[in-house]
């Protein structure tokens, strides 16, 4: 059976690798929670690491936003950020598989990030993008 | 508490969610506090002899008045503020609120905070540059004075209770 509090470590930590691969991003530690940044702003929320709220993850987010509000737990975040289009999204078992938090956070990424370091990040994603050889057959660029 | 650095950037949004966070956790040091941290004066080695009380109403009452210059600015007006203004207000308001009691604190961070957030919020990026950059400091100033003196009562009476 699943830990619980290990899915929530698991998942705090891998979006916390993805987030920090972005171009540009570093973490910080605001008001005591750990959040992640670019160019001074922040993209990703990843809280604290009490108990109380529980641990997850918030983000801002258009394109996606319904979808991530579909998810187990997941609300509009406090504090009028929701309104803004920030949404949490609890970690543990339940929640949204690990390729849909990164891809959340992206999106986060790129509505923050000023344009030029977003062409940075599509730059990057060209660049390692599985391009097609022939029907049926991709290959990834070494 | 950690870093209460924002980046030069950040947006009004999350500058009022922070300031909330920070003023929420001000509002559990004096529900939690015991008499003794209460009635203390924590500042009292750096010639400042204003007791727990009055300054945790003073970071409310901070957030009106700088709540009062903001809109001033966004509006293309001039607002002068030195150290000398700050210092008038605030020794105007240690003497209001002498012995001001507890629930009144609470009650009056709530709501001047929740109102100072309501207008940060309302502010665009470009607002927040405007002044030069005078309405973004403006709006910071109430996070990181909230965060200031929260450190400095916890730095002094140890956690509350």
């Amino acid at each position: 059976m699943a830990n619980p509090k290990r899915a929530h470590v698991d998942n705090r930590e891998k979006v916390r690798r993805f987030a920090l691969d972005l171009p540009d991003a570093y973490e910080d530690f605001p008001w005591g929670e750990l959040v992640v940044k670019v160019n001074g702003k922040v993209f990703v929320f990843l809280g604290g690491d009490q108990a109380d709220p529980p641990p997850g993850m918030s983000v801002k987010l258009r394109d996606s936003h319904d979808q991530a509000l579909d998810a187990a737990g997941a609300a509009p975040t406090g504090y009028g950020l929701g309104r803004h289009g920030w949404i949490s999204v609890p970690f543990g078992a339940g929640s949204p598989p690990a390729g849909a938090l990164s891809d959340w956070v992206e999106e986060s990424y790129r509505i923050v990030a000023p344009k030029r370091v977003v062409a940075r990040l599509d730059a990057k994603r060209a660049a390692t993008a599985p391009r097609r050889v022939s029907p049926g057959r991709v290959e990834r660029d070494a | 508490m950690s870093n209460l650095e924002l980046g030069p950037d950040e947006s009004p949004e999350v500058i009022a969610a922070a300031l909330l966070t920070v003023r929420d956790r001000l509002v559990g040091f004096v529900e939690r506090c015991d008499a003794g941290q209460w009635a203390a004066r924590p500042l009292a080695g750096q010639g400042d002899e204003r007791p727990t009380c009055v300054i945790a109403d003073h970071v409310a009452d901070a957030y009106r008045y700088i709540g009062e210059w903001i809109p001033q600015i966004v509006a293309g007006g001039s607002v002068e503020v030195d150290s000398r203004v700050v210092d008038a207000l605030n020794a105007q308001h240690a003497e209001r609120a002498q012995g001001v009691a507890r629930e009144e604190v609470v009650q009056h961070l709530r709501s001047e905070g929740d109102d100072f957030a309501a207008l940060v919020r309302s502010l665009s990026d470009q607002d927040l540059a405007l002044g030069e950059g005078r309405v973004g400091r403006l709006a910071k100033i109430g996070l990181l004075h909230t965060g200031g003196h929260l450190q400095e009562l916890e730095d002094s009476l140890g956690p509350p209770g």
